[in-house]
């Protein structure tokens, strides 16, 4: 939660207001990144650990150096140890059972440092990490400056779970003088983040017990009756609880005047399960398609099987939402559901090919029907370790 | 559904909210405020909420409550939370010999300087009858220094702003080291905190109780009628069959792995004492020390260096006492007497009742004079 007391919020709207007078007054943008960079400081260190802000800063600044190497040498392999490192340390941090693998390795005292890196907002830094580091070397960055590069990986609003926007559209609107006050941003933010506080602190709390917990509902109704309404209840609670989130975070960004990428799409109205990732958590599913996805394509059309373009396709699937479950948990349900959806855009890409659907309402309809439900069947597995799931197949079949 | 989200559409609903947000600030100033009746009987206990703001509605009929019945305001630690067989202020309350009632405010960790600010901001205070129970066990580590946790759990930060600048310098550095914990974002939000504070009391305060003052009633917690020790069965007696007398104990947690150091490093708990003297006499409190005793025997079998320190603080606090000439109730005898205590920080209901005796003793002496 962004505004975890009334203080911080308090403290939040304090500084948006001195960010928007200092973005009308100063005409020079290092002075506007120097007036972020102290009230991203301020307020992260109330939201974490300050040495786990620290440690981060000191991880972005080798990443910064790796960035500008990068861009001027073109190095493959300075960028790929770069992101083994940082995808290693990102493991061993976030997942128990990689951290024991390297237990002999670490001294009490590197133990001590490493772990008071707190977990909150690691993936979303390292999502903005690789974005810097890939687009250096493909040289698409319209800006190498290391205060707006700070900025934009310690960006409060989105710090935590998103929006991952690119660096680009964060200079654009952290550069962008020639709107100084753009009241309809400021406004149309206290309206975006008024949607988010409606969904997330009225909506969600009264499906949460029902949602993520079928047992809660096996006193007033069967089981099969339970397991289908709490999925269906499930599928309503992460979506709105997710994207209200979200809508505060874009609509605290707006009330500084950057337009952060949009988030969800009206998932749950999409014909089919391509369509649903394109409108579900789309910031995440665009940098698994240009950081996993294509790459892994790219690298299998070497082999001679890229003459078998569906077989490349489906591993591709399969490997990227292998990649999408494992960030989620490093647990055997998350694993499932990645590649549940791995499965059904595998069926989907294969059912295309042979029998493209005709673009009629009633199709349309059907299929909107059937993604809702596939989708659903999907944040069963998300949400249920699978000794759970094991005691609900019992109970639902035994 | 996506059409909410054009920037125009949301810029609408945004200024609907702004406005809303101004409409429901402008309508504070014509609520009027709720005044509580005048209490006829003693308040046992006010809610922790309210006394961790400070609300003056239900602080000011507390402690009035309290001296419009001659009776007394216990303060203490985790010692003095509730027991299921009775502690000291439940037998005092329940002696029918004592026509006195004694109000309690307890918890872990809320130790004079939890204090200051409601001692500072309140004219009640003057003439109050206080008996303050001293847990030796706050001179060891890690309760020896400040501690932010328990400051922040009982004193608000706006409470703080509303009752700082104090004069008296000894309770300013007392406060400034609990201070200086709270973090930057918190103190900015300060003023806002108070602002804030008003609103809200306004709405769910003055607003609620003015239309339903029976509300405001059933809020408060009476003392009821004074009935006998009889309700207490194990009052005065020890199940000496389930006791630990190896490291006078009735509960056997985690035993082997006590360590408790006193802190001879710092001097933080002695100036706080003294700051809580200086404040009291400053604001016309009448206070008593009740010094607590600490399990000698847990200590000797866990940290025999440790006996000898803290014999020494528990001098040293009724020695700083009589410097001060401000009464103190001795129950650190207590300290190795069989059968005391619950764990090594705490007496059991067989402790109260002594504490109780000693208690009943000096009040009983006080009255009479």
């Amino acid at each position: 939660m962004l505004f975890q007391s009334g203080q911080l919020f308090f403290c939040i709207l304090v500084f948006t207001t001195v960010f928007v007078v200092c973005k009308c007054v100063f005409r020079k943008g290092w002075l506007n990144n120097m007036v972020l960079l102290l009230g991203n400081a301020l307020i992260l260190t109330n939201i974490v650990r300050p040495q786990s802000v620290l440690i981060l800063l000191i991880v972005a600044t080798v990443c910064y150096g790796a960035g500008v190497l990068l861009q001027r040498k073109k190095w493959r392999w300075l960028l790929a140890l770069t992101l083994v490192l940082l995808v290693s340390l990102f493991a061993i941090r976030q997942y128990p059972l990689v951290w024991r693998w390297f237990g002999d390795f670490w001294t009490n005292s590197m133990k001590k440092h490493f772990f008071s890196v707190e977990k909150l907002g690691l993936s979303y830094i390292l999502f903005r990490l690789i974005h810097w580091l890939v687009e250096c070397r493909r040289g698409t960055l319209r800006t190498h400056d290391f205060l707006t590069y700070v900025n934009y990986l310690f960006f409060f609003p989105t710090f935590m779970a998103g929006p991952i926007d690119t660096l680009n559209n964060f200079h654009y609107w952290m550069s962008t003088t020639h709107v100084r006050f753009n009241a309809r941003m400021l406004l149309a933010g206290v309206g975006r983040i008024f949607l988010g506080a409606v969904k997330t602190l009225l909506i969600v709390p009264l499906m949460l017990p029902y949602a993520t917990d079928f047992q809660t509902l096996l006193p007033n109704m069967g089981p099969w009756s339970a397991v289908i309404c709490a999925a269906l209840l499930y599928s309503l609670y992460i979506y709105i609880d997710f994207s209200g989130y979200c809508d505060m975070a874009i609509g605290m960004a707006y009330m500084m005047g950057i337009r952060t990428p949009e988030n969800f799409n009206n998932p749950y109205l999409s014909a089919n399960i391509a369509e649903f990732w394109k409108r579900w958590h789309i910031t995440f599913s665009t940098f698994l398609k240009i950081y996993v996805f294509k790459p892994v394509i790219g690298l299998l059309n070497r082999f001679p099987i890229r003459k078998y373009r569906m077989t490349v396709s489906v591993i591709a699937y399969m490997l990227t939402f292998f990649v999408c479950g494992l960030w989620h948990g490093c647990t055997l349900n998350f694993v499932l559901w990645g590649l549940w959806h791995g499965l059904g855009l595998s069926l989907y890409k294969i059912g295309v090919g042979i029998h493209p659907p005709k673009p009629t309402r009633q199709n349309r309809v059907l299929g909107i029907v059937a993604t809702f439900l596939f989708v659903t069947v999907g944040w069963i597995f998300f949400n249920y370790p699978v000794e759970e799931l094991s005691n609900m197949i019992n109970l639902l079949f035994g | 559904m996506k059409r909410m989200y054009t920037l125009k559409v949301l810029a609408w609903i945004g200024s609907v909210v702004l406005a809303s947000v101004l409409a429901f600030l402008l309508l504070v100033w014509i609520i009027p405020p709720f005044k509580a009746p005048e209490p006829d009987r003693q308040l046992y206990t006010i809610r922790h909420q309210e006394l961790r703001d400070n609300n003056p509605l239900y602080t000011d009929l507390f402690l009035q409550s309290i001296k419009r019945n001659n009776g007394y305001l216990v303060l203490g630690t985790s010692e003095s939370n509730d027991l299921a067989e009775g502690n000291y202020y439940d037998f005092l309350n329940a002696d029918t010999s004592l026509n006195l009632r004694f109000s309690l405010v307890a918890g872990a960790g809320r130790t004079s300087c939890t204090y200051f600010p409601l001692i500072q901001s309140n004219e009640n205070v003057r003439g109050l009858k206080v008996l303050f129970f001293i847990n030796p066990r706050y001179w060891c580590t890690p309760y020896a220094c400040s501690n932010k946790h328990y400051f922040s759990r009982y004193v608000s930060t706006a409470e703080y702003r509303r009752a700082n600048r104090p004069k008296n310098k000894q309770v300013n550095d007392i406060l400034k080291v609990n201070r200086s914990h709270i973090s930057l974002v918190n103190r900015i939000g300060d003023g806002a905190a108070l602002f804030l504070d008003r609103v809200r009391r306004k709405y769910y305060q003055d607003l609620v109780f003015n239309l339903n003052p029976d509300k405001f009633g059933k809020s408060l917690h009476f003392f009821g009628e004074k009935k006998s020790l009889d309700e207490y069965p194990n009052f005065g007696i020890l199940d000496s069959v389930h006791y630990n007398f190896e490291y006078n104990v009735s509960k056997n947690d985690d035993l082997e792995d006590l360590v408790m150091i006193v802190d001879t490093s710092v001097t933080y708990r002695y100036d706080e004492l003294r700051a809580m003297i200086s404040v009291c006499k400053e604001h016309g409190v009448d206070i008593t020390f009740v010094v607590g005793p600490y399990n000698k025997v847990a200590f000797e079998k866990t940290c025999p260096d440790e006996v000898p320190l803290l014999d020494k603080v528990c001098q040293n606090i009724k020695n700083i006492c009589r410097q001060e000439n401000v009464p103190f109730i001795d129950a650190t005898d207590l300290s190795d007497t069989p059968g005391v205590f619950k764990d090594a920080q705490h007496h059991n209901s067989y402790g109260a009742y002594f504490i109780y005796l000693k208690i009943k003793n000096y009040v009983l002496g006080k009255e009479n004079r």
